[in-house]
């Protein structure tokens, strides 16, 4: 009998830890700042609507309906989608193993945080004393030793909560980091709004350039911001959705988890920037000379603006790593939920031995991102994973399920356990909207890609990672499965139906 | 900070913390409405 949330909190719950991530703290502020500033709020707001909702619905359903991770759910629509359910499992597991590395590092940095370690030089200390960056990806440099201690910690406790399964692991350990995670960025943002300086980083955040609205760019990076802030089109949200029971009401839980999400980000990128207006009126520079994004935000500015509080310094950087570690923690363990799910589906494995089969492999590779050439591999492979597999995906998703299956199968289904029921916009977004601007992120990443490279890294590891996902989807689909995996629920819609 | 700023701020926070609140409003009548059904 398949698992199931033990309550609609809980899967509530372990959606949202899958949103909220490490993006929400330290991507969405500077997206936003620099695509036009309180202008790319309209875009933002306009992509939620039109892609962010709509697709995961899209993704709620399918879990909930087809009662299969990703793989199954799309084989059970038709055998030659299973593909793509593979794609979405190995995006994941890629994301997985250098993932790993990330959330070792916040763990440094809780540490360092008591007295703030890193001193004047924050750069000079993250690739220095921390990372002990190599010159280059063919310079290994080694396994780090002193990364080791926190590296086994961050598996052996993503290993027990794996392990114990959706009831027992991912649901309590949603329950334990989400209430931290919240606890901690409310008082940061409160810290930060009686700073000095804070309304320089707000305005920074918040003033409208509304040229910003006619650049394609920015509606570009509104719906990329979107899309990469919710976890979909890479097998987690139908993985998840898959252990709901049949009369959930998956419309108001999508538009629940997206404002959520969304709101969260909003409220985190209040705190963070407020604190980064403070830096820079304490430094007498702009805030636009001090801003930045990803790991140059987490791991060099904002311990630079942690130093220059008035006081608690060591308590705020204590609070701002643990916020990251826990954001960290619960989407890890749903990504590497999603690989679990599709392996034990397809060949109907117990949890035990599904999990095993994900981590050994996973637990081998994630070594190489924390050797001296960890930050490079990692920086290859979270553009790869992200701005070819997940857009990829995500097209190719809403063009099989909006143009070659029939959507409003889906919607009824979805409406039938809704308070609310979705209209025939959704059907329109699916088809229409996401096809349109994710197709178009898609060629135009590609092409980037191809022609220029990316930051220099050998283009061959580029493809290497690329050939993984597209062959070892391949490989998985041909192999034989159990047959139960591709027989679909009665009341699911077929596709010849 | 300007007054534009402001605006498009607190459209951010009330579009979404307000997108929160009506979620959760349906959500907990929906549920509420369950178990007045179950109890009968």
């Amino acid at each position: 009998m398949r698992a199931q949330w033990n309550s609609k909190l809980g899967f509530i719950l372990a959606a949202i830890g899958s949103a909220v991530g490490l993006g929400n703290l330290w991507r969405f502020p500077y997206i936003a700042a620099t695509n036009g500033g309180g202008a790319f709020i309209f875009p933002y707001l306009f992509a939620i609507l039109t892609a962010g909702i709509p697709i995961l619905i899209l993704e709620y359903t399918l879990g909930k309906t087809y009662r299969s991770g990703a793989p199954g759910t799309f084989a059970r629509i038709n055998k030659r989608f299973e593909a793509l359910g593979w794609f979405q499992v190995l995006i994941s597991f890629l994301i997985t193993v250098y993932y790993f590395a990330i959330v070792v590092w916040v763990i440094c940095y809780i540490g360092y945080s008591f007295g703030c370690q890193w001193g004047d030089d924050t750069t000079g200390f993250l690739y220095g004393n921390v990372l002990e960056l190599t010159g280059g990806m063919t310079e290994i440099g080694g396994i780090k030793t002193h990364l080791l201690a926190p590296f086994l910690f961050v598996w052996v406790v993503v290993a027990i909560v794996m392990y114990r399964g959706i009831n027992k692991g991912i649901d309590v350990a949603c329950k334990i980091c989400l209430p931290i995670l919240l606890a901690c960025v409310i008082i940061i943002v409160v810290r930060g709004l009686t700073l000095p300086g804070a309304i320089d980083g707000l305005a920074y955040m918040f003033t409208p350039d509304w040229s910003a609205i006619a650049n394609p760019d920015v509606w570009v990076a509104a719906y990329g911001q979107v899309f990469f802030s919710l976890s979909i089109a890479f097998a987690i949200m139908i993985s998840y959705s898959s252990y709901l029971p049949k009369d959930t009401d998956v419309v108001n839980t999508a538009f629940l988890t997206a404002c959520t999400n969304h709101g969260f980000e909003i409220f985190a990128g209040i705190g963070i920037f407020s604190i980064i207006g403070y830096m820079a009126f304490v430094q007498g520079v702009g805030v636009e000379d001090v801003a930045a994004a990803g790991i140059g935000l987490a791991f060099v500015v904002f311990p630079t603006a942690v130093s220059t509080l008035p006081a608690l310094n060591s308590l705020f950087g204590v609070l701002f790593f643990v916020s990251l570690f826990t954001a960290g923690m619960t989407s890890l363990i749903s990504i590497i939920q999603s690989v679990i799910t599709g392996i034990q589906d397809k060949w109907e494995m117990s949890h035990t031995k599904a999990t095993t089969v994900v981590l050994v492999p996973a637990f081998i590779v994630s070594f190489l991102f924390i050797t001296g050439a960890g930050l490079y591999f990692l920086d290859l492979a979270d553009f790869i994973a992200n701005n070819i597999g997940i857009v990829a995906s995500g097209v190719i998703e809403v063009i099989l399920i909006g143009w070659f299956f029939k959507p409003e199968k889906l919607r009824k289904a979805a409406n039938e356990c809704s308070n609310f029921s979705v209209g025939k916009w959704w059907t329109w977004c699916l088809k229409l909207v996401t096809v349109v601007v994710l197709g178009y992120t898609t060629i135009s990443n590609l092409v980037s890609y191809f022609t220029e490279g990316y930051e220099g890294y050998p283009m061959w590891v580029g493809y290497i990672m690329i050939a993984f996902l597209i062959v070892g989807a391949i490989v998985l689909t041909l192999m034989k499965g159990k047959p139960g995996f591709y027989e679909k629920p009665e009341d699911a819609p077929g596709y010849d139906d | 900070m300007s007054t534009s700023a402001i605006i498009m701020m607190a459209i951010a926070c009330i579009g979404l913390w307000g997108g929160i609140a009506v979620s959760m409003a349906i959500m907990f009548k929906n549920d509420k409405k369950r178990k007045e059904a179950a109890e009968k």
